[in-house]
Formats: C-alpha cells, sequence, structure tokens
C-alpha cells in the first residue's frame, strides 16, 4: 500500500484485533509480552535481517559515519513506506489502546530501536562534528522518525507551509540529517572503499566522500567527481533528448569481461534507470538544470520576436539535430522557437511535429524542475511567450497578443497528400537512420549539399517561395501557377507543401483518418499544384453555389494560359516534366508572372529547369524505393 | 475512464453535452460520477478564487481511480495557480500533467467574447484532459490544445484534436489500459 492512497486502507478498529495487530508486527514477542507463551528466540534476529542489513552492527562496521546516516534514514523511509498500512494500523491501535502495560511496552520498543541504532553509530562518534553525537543523533532520528510518522498515521502528503514532495523526501531528509550530525563533508572513505560501496546502487550518495587515504586515487586528494568536477551524486541534471534526472549513484558493472564505472542516473518522468560510463559524461552532454536566471533569460528571448523561419528542409533538419544532440538549453529553445515560427508559415511534417514536441516537453521539464514549478504551470507561461495572451506583460513592456494562426495541420484534414509528402520527405531525409552523432557527414548528405548549392539564385527563389507560401498560407491569396522558377525551387527544396495548404486546411473535423488506417495513397497526385479535386469549403466565407462555376472559369483561364504559354514562349513546355497536369485552380496569371521565365532567362538559373527535370526527378523516384545508393546517413 | 464530478450546480444539459463531446474525443468512456464539495483549505488569499493544485490535494471524494481512468472536477469558481516567470495569466483549469486528476472551471464563459457555457465548458475539459494523457500545447488553432487564451480556442468551438495529438492520446490510452 502506498501513502499516496490512503483511503485504500481499510478502517483498522473495525478488524484488526491486538493479537492480530500483534502478530503482523515485526516486533511480535516484544509486543506480545507475556501473552506470548513462546518467545521464539532467534525470531527478532531473523526478522531484522530481513528489514536490512543496514542496521546490524556486524554489516556495518566498515561503513564511514556519513554513509551510515545516509542509509539509516533510507531505511526509515523504506521501512515506513513498504509497511505504511501496517505502522498505521499499530500507531493508532497504540493510541487508543486502553492498557496502560502495552502502550508502554510499545514506548520501551521504540526506545531500545533508538538505542539500538545509537549504539551501532558509536564506533563513529569520532566523525560527528555536533558537540554532543549522541544526543545529535537522537534528534536527528526523532525528526526522521516524526516526519514519517506524521506521513504514516495522517496518510496524507504533509500540509500547508511543511508540503514537501513525496519523491524529494528521502533525499531531503537524508541530506538535513547528515548536515544536523555535520559528517556530510567528514571523515570520508579511502577511494577503495567507496568503490566497494559502490558495488550497490546508490551507495556514493554521500557528497563528499573524498579521498585521503592511501589508494591509488587517494593521493590525489580530490573528490569522487563526474564529469569535470561540476556534478555530484544528488543532483538533477538534464540528460540530452531524456530530460531530467537524477544522479543516483557510480556503480561498477562488469559488460564483456571488463569493469565499467557507469554513474547511474534515475529519470524524474518515470523513474527509469540510465546508465553512462563516468568517462563519457560530459561527452553525452550531460549538464546541471539551468539557473534561475538562465531560465529567466530563455523566456526573454522567447517573449522576443524571432527570425524568419528556416525553410530549406535539409539546413533545418541538420541545425535542429545539432541543438537536440548537444542538450544545451539554448539549442533546445533554438529549435523550439524556429519550429514554432514555421508552424505559423505552413505545417509541420509528422517528424518535425514530434521534434516540436520533444523540444517542448524537455523545456517545460527545465522550466518546473529550475523554478519549482508544477508542470502545468511551467506549460502555460512557456506559451505565455510565444502565444501571448491580451494584456499580458513581460518586465513592463506589453507583448504583442497572439493573432489567429494558421489552421495549419491536420484537425480532421485531408491527409493522402501531405502524409505522402512527409513521407518521402521522412524517407529522402531518413529520420530513423540518421547518425548524427557521426561528426561528419555521409555521402548521401553531402550529394544533397551538393545538389542544393547547384540551385542559382538561391536566395531570391526562396525569398519568393517563402513570401509566397506566407500569402498563401494566410488566407490572403489563392494559390496560383507558380512560375517555372520558383515550381522547380520548390521541387528541389520540397518546400511544395508550403504552396499546398488549402487543402488540410478547410475540411471539417474528423471527415478523414490517417493514412496508414486508409490504405495506399492515391499514385498520381500532383506535388506542385494545389490539388486538382474541387476544394473544401471554408465554413466561413464563400457561398457553395458559386464554386462550380469558378471551376469552369479557372479551367478555361488555365487553358487559355497554356495557350499563351505555347505562342509567347515555345521552349517552356519542354522543361515542364510529361504528364504533369496542369493547375486545375489555375487562373490568368498577370503580366508580370508570364514574363518572369523570360526575364531571367539570361541568368544561369534559366538552364535549371532543364536540369532538375531531367536529373532531379529520377533521383526523387529513386529514393521513395530506397536503393543502395540512399543508404544511412 | 474520464469521471466527471461537479464542485457546484451544473445544468444537466451541459454536462451530458461535456460528456458526450470528451468521449468522442478521446474515444473512451466519460460518465458522470457525482459532487463534491469545494475544499475550503484551498481558498487563496482573496477569499474568492481557489488555488487549483491545493485543490486537487485536498479536495475529499471517494472516487476511485483505477490505471486509465481520470477525474475531471468542474467548477464555476475562479483558479488560480502558482505566478510564473511570465507573470499570472488566464486560468481555465489546472492538470496534474500526466497524472490522473484535473480540476475545470466554467468561470467566464457565456461572457462577451467567451463560448457558450456548454461549449466551452466541454473544449476546456477536453484541453485539460489531454494534459492528463501528457499532451502539450499544440500549434493548431482548431485543436482543443491550443492554448486556451488563444484566439482559435474560441474561433473554432468543436471539441477535435489534431492529428498529432489525436495519435498520441491514443497511444497514451493503450498504454494505460495495458
Amino acid at each position: 500500500m502506498s501513502l499516496d492512497a490512503p483511503r485504500n486502507c481499510p478502517p483498522v478498529e473495525q478488524h484488526l484485533a491486538p493479537t492480530r495487530l500483534a502478530r503482523k508486527s515485526a516486533d511480535r514477542p516484544a509486543l506480545e509480552g507475556p501473552r506470548s507463551p513462546h518467545p521464539q528466540p532467534g525470531r527478532e534476529d531473523r526478522e531484522r535481517q530481513q528489514r536490512g542489513g543496514e542496521r546490524q552492527p556486524q554489516l556495518c562496521a566498515g561503513l564511514p559515519a556519513a554513509e551510515l546516516a545516509r542509509r539509516t534514514v533510507q531505511g526509515l523511509v523504506t521501512g515506513y513506506r513498504s509497511k505504511a498500512g501496517m505502522l498505521r494500523a499499530l500507531h493508532l491501535f497504540a493510541a487508543q489502546q486502553a492498557d496502560p502495560a502495552f502502550r508502554k511496552r510499545v514506548e520501551e520498543q521504540g526506545a531500545r530501536t533508538l538505542d539500538r541504532i545509537v549504539e551501532m553509530f558509536r564506533r563513529v562518534f569520532a566523525q560527528i562534528r555536533h558537540e554532543d553525537p549522541e544526543l545529535a543523533l537522537r534528534a536527528g532520528l526523532l525528526a526522521v522518525t516524526l516526519a514519517m510518522r506524521q506521513l504514516v498515521v495522517t496518510g496524507k502528503p504533509l500540509q500547508g507551509s511543511l508540503r514537501v514532495p513525496q519523491a524529494k523526501l528521502e533525499s531531503e531528509l537524508q541530506r538535513m540529517f547528515l548536515r544536523y550530525l555535520g559528517i556530510e563533508r567528514g571523515q570520508p572513505p579511502p577511494y577503495s572503499a567507496a568503490l566497494r560501496f559502490a558495488g550497490t546502487r546508490g551507495a556514493l550518495t554521500a557528497r563528499g566522500a573524498r579521498c585521503t587515504e592511501s589508494g591509488a586515487m587517494a593521493n590525489k586528494g580530490t573528490e569522487i567527481q563526474i564529469g569535470d568536477g561540476s556534478l555530484h551524486i544528488g543532483d538533477r541534471v538534464v540528460y540530452p533528448n531524456q530530460g531530467i534526472c537524477r544522479i543516483t549513484g557510480v556503480e561498477v558493472k562488469q559488460i564483456a569481461g571488463r569493469d565499467w564505472e557507469v554513474v547511474t542516473l534515475s529519470r524524474e518522468e518515470d523513474g527509469a534507470t540510465v546508465m553512462v560510463p563516468r568517462a563519457k559524461v560530459m561527452g553525452i552532454g550531460l549538464r546541471k538544470v539551468a539557473s534561475v536566471a538562465a531560465i529567466d533569460d530563455m523566456f526573454d528571448q522567447l517573449a522576443a520576436p524571432g527570425d524568419d523561419p528556416q525553410l530549406d528542409w535539409k539546413v533545418r533538419h541538420r541545425e535542429n539535430a545539432d541543438r537536440m544532440t548537444g542538450g544545451g538549453l539554448q539549442g533546445t529553445l533554438d529549435v523550439l522557437k524556429g519550429l514554432h515560427a514555421l508552424s505559423r508559415v505552413r505545417p509541420l511534417p509528422q517528424k518535425e511535429r514530434e521534434l516540436y514536441d520533444s523540444a517542448r516537453h524537455l523545456l517545460v521539464g527545465e522550466i518546473a524542475a529550475a523554478m519549482n514549478l508544477p508542470l502545468h504551470v511551467a506549460e502555460d507561461n512557456l506559451d505565455y511567450a510565444l502565444w501571448p495572451p491580451p494584456g499580458m506583460k513581460r518586465k513592463g513592456k506589453p507583448l504583442q497578443p497572439a493573432a489567429l494562426a494558421v489552421p495549419g495541420s491536420s484537425v480532421g484534414a485531408a491527409r493522402p497528400a501531405s502524409r505522402a509528402a512527409d513521407d518521402e520527405m521522412d524517407d529522402e531525409m531518413a529520420f530513423g537512420e540518421v547518425d548524427v552523432e557521426g561528426g561528419g557527414e555521409s555521402k548521401a548528405a553531402q550529394a544533397a549539399d551538393t545538389e542544393e548549392s547547384d540551385i542559382a539564385d538561391r536566395a531570391e527563389t526562396k525569398d519568393l517561395v517563402r513570401q509566397r507560401a506566407m500569402r498563401v498560407t494566410a488566407g490572403e491569396e489563392e494559390p496560383e501557377p507558380l512560375d517555372e522558377l520558383a515550381k522547380d525551387a520548390l521541387e528541389a527544396t520540397h518546400e511544395d507543401a508550403a504552396a499546398q495548404p488549402s487543402a488540410k486546411l478547410h475540411a471539417p473535423p474528423g471527415t478523414t483518418r490517417p493514412q496508414a488506417k486508409r490504405g495506399p495513397a492515391p499514385a498520381a497526385a500532383p506535388k506542385a499544384g494545389p490539388p486538382a479535386g474541387p476544394e473544401p469549403k471554408r465554413a466561413d466565407a464563400r457561398p457553395a453555389g458559386g464554386e462550380e462555376a469558378r471551376g469552369v472559369a479557372r479551367s478555361i483561364a488555365a487553358k487559355a494560359l497554356e495557350v499563351a504559354a505555347k505562342v509567347l514562349a515555345p521552349a517552356k513546355p519542354a522543361a515542364r516534366a510529361p504528364g504533369r497536369p496542369a493547375p486545375s485552380k489555375a487562373k490568368p496569371a498577370p503580366a508580370k508572372k508570364a514574363a518572369k521565365p523570360a526575364a531571367k532567362s539570361k541568368k544561369p538559373a534559366a538552364k535549371k529547369p532543364a536540369k532538375k527535370a531531367a536529373a532531379k526527378k529520377p533521383a526523387k523516384k529513386a529514393a521513395a524505393k530506397k536503393p543502395a545508393g540512399k543508404g544511412k546517413r | 475512464m474520464i469521471r466527471l464530478v461537479t464542485l457546484g450546480e451544473f445544468p444537466s444539459e451541459v454536462l451530458e453535452h461535456v460528456a458526450r463531446r470528451l468521449h468522442a474525443a478521446y474515444g473512451m468512456g466519460c460518465e458522470i460520477e457525482g459532487e463534491a464539495e469545494l475544499p475550503e483549505s484551498a481558498l487563496a488569499d482573496d477569499q474568492e478564487s481557489y488555488e487549483a493544485p491545493k485543490l486537487l490535494e485536498e479536495i475529499d471524494d471517494d472516487t476511485q481511480l483505477y490505471a486509465d481512468d481520470k477525474i475531471v472536477y468542474l467548477t464555476s469558481a475562479p483558479l488560480t495557480a502558482p505566478e510564473g516567470p511570465m507573470g499570472k495569466g488566464p486560468m481555465t483549469g489546472f492538470p496534474q500533467f500526466g497524472g490522473g486528476r484535473a480540476v475545470v472551471t466554467s468561470h467566464g464563459l457565456g461572457a462577451k467574447g467567451e463560448l457558450p457555457l456548454d461549449v466551452g465548458l466541454a473544449k476546456r475539459a477536453a484541453h485539460h484532459v489531454g494534459h492528463l494523457w501528457e499532451l502539450h500545447h499544440c500549434f493548431d488553432p482548431r485543436c482543443a490544445m491550443n492554448p486556451e487564451w488563444s484566439p482559435g480556442f474560441t474561433q473554432y468551438p468543436e471539441v477535435a484534436l489534431c492529428l498529432y495529438d489525436r495519435e498520441k492520446s491514443e497511444r497514451k490510452i493503450k498504454l494505460g489500459q495495458s
């Protein structure tokens, strides 16, 4: 029974008779007293041995004072927690018992337990810096016991100003006990002894276990350090991509015939144990939880207006992967802010949506840990900076209230095209197989970079694409046929999803389901233009009757445009990939749009469409089939 | 199972609407469990609002929580929460993130610029139940996990999750059931 579910504890008075209670008690002979005709002389020792060896003098003989104290507190807390129901019943029963002899025996039993612990500590009294070691020991044990008894008897967490999280109670009681006795940093064990204790999990939780005696490490006169010395056992740290962990100890593990010193961490979110070789602690980016000042600075950055989102998915992916692997607060913040800005321009692909969620989760956890806030409050504050509510101020400056974002991704949205595009993009990105820690780039990545750098006037085309994407997604403009250069730039950078948001935007909720549940996507989905089917209606505006007429007008306009293009620029149709359907929603393009490719024909970029049509397309199709050449990155 | 416990009086049709919308959003059963009392000890210093974390700790009801159960307390009283680095913002509820209980207030609903009581309460409840399933805020304005103070929250009254959040919640629910 856990302390968190006190209501499950049955009412003790109803069915716990004194004899039954005494039978369940660990110190049954002492409680039963004269009632017991057979005191069972070896049983008490056996039971005490089962409760844990830390209280047995012979097993604790070699332990230093700090370790002994830590284990004693740990034993008390564990004992109270594991037998909470029994102890609660016992305390209530003893308090309500009319027989004074019974109550006296209970008190004597408690006193005997305390005496035994004091005797156990007597050999390390010299290591206790308190002027009266025995008094300090008794008072400290009293405090620990009373705290645990409060929890057990009431069955509720400490109330009011005494509220202490259950998970932290043990470590805080240990710290309090050790500091009160004055042995936290005193009289450390030799390094060899420390390693021996480290054989059990969490044995080295005495933070100041220094090496002062003989031994290989003892001559160095340093603390048992983790990493660069800034980390200690008991610290809360941030493990990249894992979240908040607590260092629980240093263990020696035999792996593949070798002894490895590993630092064990306990992930706070779910209690999972993570083991890291001690030599690699700094290499993986383990760091302490950020300070309050760093978090405050982070909120300043969050509330500040951000840069334009990076629209080149390759650059974006590489940068974000590096930032997340690094594990720094700034890197995680940049990932979140960048993807958040991008999400206001276009819907995020699945993998980037996951990355966004992961970055958000890590930041929320760190804010909560650093500022001791509930997770929900931490997340709300994070979003007060990203989406400021009306009237929100940051350091006296009013923040711009959030506007209605792009109704982006997938609330009941039509998924086939986006899913297919995302999957293709994921395949090409090979997210699941990326070795981002490898340092060097793979051949595929280098080839992609070379290919990407071939795009002439990239800044110009990107700017054009970005402006257009933002106009379209903001609903200011209907999708229209892109000029050839922009279209090919879109294909080259896989940003074509930005040009077709309308199918996702306007579908009513709940009309679709995931692609995986629906079967394969239609094979001939057009990639660069708006969807060929009838456009779903926007809920608020357009009258339904006008849609059909509009579609007819568009198709006529598209035909007229095609004929005009043939007349004016006979070389252009050759650049278009054969069989590509003309965008169904084409409307008569302005003259400047039609003239743009011609105007750029003098630049080297004019050769690009032909090159892309010949070289890029087969490569993309081949990438979907994952040939040998497109291996792991 | 999502269990609704009222901390005050609500019209039965409102509760039924909330239960239906929660059932549709998460695909799991939702039932109206009963009533409980607001703990007076959770009153904030202003004696008008309630400290939401304290309220969840000290509330006295006998509703049993099983593996995948979530309890949502509905109240009309204003709530407060600890102040963070950005100051105090609007407070529509407080969930134990990843835990089992949440409190949702109907305070402010029905006013000008706000959703009606039944629709707004259903959307707020769905939002905070999402936090119980460890869903974070979502940038999609039509998703119920969009921040509750953002314009999209009132612009789109449908209680629906975006595809990402729906899949994530389904995974969590399956894990909870197993």
